[in-house]
């Protein structure tokens, strides 16, 4: 009987805990509710107000990005939904429609870049660009949980389906290491950004002085090296490189 | 002292002496003047020739090296050191020679400066050299030149942008090692032809062997310009004397496996320059599509189906192909979007060589996604290029193609760019909108994961392994309780021994009883601490156990006292009280505790 009045103790405590993060949601999903409708009536501004303060908020949803991303595009203004169709794909990496809209956008872009210059690792963890950071962590745990289990049973349990099971279970755990460590490294050294201005030159160094070496347009999609004096290092997918002013480029 | 022993001494220190003379005889000449001298094997050459400049540093026991002057007009190579001592008249000189191979680059008189050498704090300057560079006398098979080369091109008057074939030969007729080729092309574009080959040949009755080499040049620039001489730099391989003999055994013994390959020569062989004289494209005639092709060439065109369903793709193949700078072959489909959906395709380019001149073929593709059901034509196209055999533009065409299109099954099915077939910056889009916002509510939930969520990812991580750690030290025990019944009786001595003394106290014994059940308690508890069979010993035996266990001494007088103790009550016949057998019971208990502490 004791027991029973501990475990419903437990419950109910789990619930009240519970009900101030349900009344954020809800809250969250009405304001969304809100801005999608005033989108559907070509309420763009507004719709963005709502969800820039849902970004304010430390919301951070795929979809959110991509229908800012989509307003964006209403707007006519390419190079902030690109900036947000890219933030959309870091989050939903797999999703079909985003990825459309993407290219779709970048077509209409005068320099037509599509990706910044891929990661050295991303040639052998050839998955790591179809998850997100997240999805990986939960992956991880799950097959370290299998792995500990299977170690587990093997103590009492010598038969080669388990024995199997533990060595599967193993290599997929160094697998799913290896791909979380490479993900949080890129996190953290690999930045890319959006040019946001109508005409970037690109400098040779840091300076206007410097000579130009090429020329960006709006929407075009780099890769951040460092930052250095108000100048961003950048690179394109085909290895080109020179600095641009901070104020025109935008990090995804 | 013997007379053997004092002849030993003696002799020691005769050996002494003499050690320690020409030490300091040693040392006074190693402290001579410092001096450097450069001179080199020759003073006069060709541009072929190399010098052999040596800086002689006498004085000096492994002599730093020395600094050599600025030299722009040879290029440098250091050949190694060699060091000696010499006595002459009683003093002993030491010197260390610094060679380097010097190349000239140009013909003239030159004055090699000084060389420096650094030493103990002080600089010591050589003296300065002077070498003159003559032009070198041409090499040819007519002269029986052991080694030569030679380069020709197929044209010196080419048009810009075309063709001309360079062909490099280097002729030996000795052997020769580690030979480096210098081809700079600056005002050309170069596509190779095909590797080196070697063959040999007879020239004026010598047998050579030949290495030869072309490449297609491209000339970017019009006007006067020059293919600079090629620089050939390897070692010819110098037989000794002895070798030159026809003994059997001499021919026998020379022969490389045995290592008797003689000493090598550094050289440098130099081909004359070529002037080319690039002349410009006429500018009359120039069709308005020309874009610097320059040679032969034709074009094709190829449709993939040419019968086809509305909304359906086919695809548009067209090759250029021939002699000249096929690289820069650039084609442009005309406007078929009244009619057509069209993709490009990123232009492949296969390279090689025909007829000792370079070949190629450029295909670009294009994907056509008819818009409308009919008969559709795609007109005839054209490519401009400059033929330098006919001098002249020509225009070369391909034959209209005609395309039927049936009616379409199915509207069309997405009016978004496909992103998977999309090509970087060629592509247009197929629709002119993109996929609406997405209203589903439940996937607008925060992904950033919360505290509490990163808790459980942790925890996922951690508590596994724990778990496992646990589990798997249990089961290690329970193991060891299993088939380890020494262990066993070890662990439950205590636990054992205190269920016993609890039931002792809970009832009434007389004094005898009491005594001996007691008594009994703590012998067995030590039983089965050491693992001894039974409780059958006596207090004595049972201490030397634990002796024998080291157990600490003071635990083993207590435990000793408490056992005499006992037997002196049990031996004696004496009566004790209730409250004394709970002393007893207390005092048994601390015992046991403290036994087990140490256990």
């Amino acid at each position: 009987m004791k027991q029973k009045i501990f475990i419903s103790t437990i419950i109910l405590c789990l619930h009240l805990l519970a009900l101030p993060c349900l009344a954020e949601e809800n809250d969250t999903l009405s304001k969304v509710a809100l801005a999608n409708d005033l989108s559907l009536k070509s309420k763009y501004r507004e719709a963005l107000s709502i969800y820039d303060k849902l970004i304010d908020s430390n919301h951070e949803n795929a979809y959110v990005y991509y229908n800012m991303a989509n307003i964006y595009y209403r707007l006519g203004e390419i190079e902030n939904s690109i900036l947000f169709y890219s933030r959309a794909k870091r989050l939903a990496p797999r999703d079909q429609n985003i990825e459309a809209n993407f290219r779709y956008v970048i077509s209409k872009t005068e320099d037509k870049i599509y990706e910044a210059p891929a990661p050295f690792l991303n040639k052998t963890l050839v998955w790591l660009d179809d998850f997100e950071f997240w999805e990986l962590v939960k992956g991880l745990i799950l097959i370290n949980i299998l792995f500990w289990v299977s170690m587990t049973l093997n103590i009492w349990f010598k038969t080669e389906l388990i024995n199997n099971l533990k060595k599967g279970t193993a290599v997929l755990l160094i697998v799913m290491i290896t791909s979380v460590s490479a993900k949080l490294y890129y996190q953290k050294s690999y930045q890319t950004g959006v040019a946001m201005a109508e005409r970037i030159e690109i400098k040779s160094g840091q300076g206007n002085k410097n000579i130009t070496l090429f020329q960006l347009h709006k929407g075009a999609i780099v890769r951040i090296l460092g930052e250095e004096n108000g100048w961003y290092k950048i690179q394109l997918s085909d290895k080109k490189s020179g600095w641009a002013p901070q104020k025109t480029i935008s990090k995804v | 002292m013997t007379f053997r022993t004092n002849h030993l001494i003696k002799k020691t220190i005769r050996v002494f002496l003499f050690t320690y003379f020409l030490h300091l005889c040693v040392s006074s000449a190693f402290a001579d003047q410092v001096s450097i001298l450069a001179t080199v094997d020759k003073n006069q050459g060709t541009l072929e020739d190399v010098f052999n400049l040596t800086i002689t540093v006498k004085g000096v026991r492994n002599s730093p090296k020395p600094i050599l002057p600025s030299i722009p007009n040879f290029s440098v190579r250091q050949s190694g050191t060699q060091s000696s001592v010499q006595i002459v008249n009683g003093t002993m000189t030491s010197s260390t020679k610094h060679n380097f191979l010097l190349t000239p680059q140009k013909t003239g008189k030159f004055t090699i400066d000084s060389a420096k050498l650094e030493y103990e704090g002080q600089e010591y300057l050589s003296n300065a050299v002077q070498v003159e560079i003559s032009d070198a006398p041409k090499q040819t098979a007519n002269n029986q030149a052991p080694v030569f080369a030679e380069t020709f091109a197929s044209t010196t008057t080419p048009y810009v942008n075309e063709q001309l074939i360079f062909t490099f030969k280097l002729y030996r007729r000795v052997e020769t090692k580690n030979i480096q080729l210098n081809l700079p092309f600056d005002s050309f574009r170069e596509e190779q032809l095909k590797k080196p080959t070697d063959y040999s040949q007879v020239l004026n009755g010598l047998q050579y062997q030949i290495s030869e080499f072309s490449t297609a040049l491209f000339p970017t620039k019009t006007g006067s310009i020059e293919i600079p001489g090629a620089a050939v730099n390897l070692d010819l391989v110098i037989r000794n004397r002895r070798s030159q003999s026809q003994d059997p055994f001499n021919l026998f013994f020379n022969d490389p496996f045995f290592g008797h390959s003689g000493r090598l020569q550094h050289k440098v062989i130099r081909t004359k320059p070529i002037s080319i004289n690039v002349k410009p494209l006429p500018k009359k005639g120039k069709p308005s599509n020309f874009s610097n092709l320059v040679g032969k060439f034709k074009i094709s065109a190829s449709m993939g189906k040419v019968k086809i369903k509305a909304g359906d793709t086919s695809t548009l193949t067209i090759k250029i192909s021939g002699v000249g700078n096929i690289q820069d072959a650039i084609f442009t489909l005309p406007d078929l979007t009244e009619n057509f959906k069209t993709y490009s395709d990123e232009p492949k380019l296969e390279k090689s060589a025909r007829n000792q001149k370079f070949y190629g073929e450029k295909t670009f593709k294009f994907a056509l996604v008819p818009l409308k059901e009919g008969n559709f034509q795609i007109p005839s196209l054209t490519l401009s290029y400059f033929d330098v055999e006919e001098e002249r533009y020509i225009t070369a065409k391909t034959e209209p193609i005609l395309l039927e299109t049936l009616p379409s099954e199915n509207d069309e099915k997405l009016n978004v760019v496909d992103s998977k077939n999309l090509t970087q910056g060629k592509i247009k889009v197929l629709g002119t909108d993109i996929f609406p916002n997405h209203t589903n509510l439940i996937d607008f939930s925060n992904q950033k994961p919360t505290e509490a969520d990163k808790s459980i990812y942790y925890a996922g991580g951690v508590i596994p392994i724990f778990s496992y750690l646990v589990i798997a030290a249990l089961a290690r025990q329970k193991r060891k309780f299993q088939h380890n019944s020494a262990f066993a009786r070890n662990k439950k001595a205590y636990k054992l021994a205190k269920t016993k003394l609890d039931s002792l106290s809970s009832k009434n014994h007389n004094s005898k009883t009491f005594i001996q059940e007691l008594s009994q308690i703590l012998r067995e508890y030590i039983g089965d601490k050491l693992n001894l069979n039974g409780a059958a010993f006596t207090s004595d035996e049972a201490i030397n156990k634990l002796k024998e266990k080291s157990f600490p001494e003071e635990q083993i007088i207590t435990i000793q006292n408490l056992l005499e103790k006992l037997e002196k009550f049990q031996y004696g016949g004496i009566e004790i009280t209730t409250d004394f057998q709970s002393n007893l019971i207390d005092q048994s208990l601390e015992t046991l505790k403290k036994l087990e502490k140490l256990s």
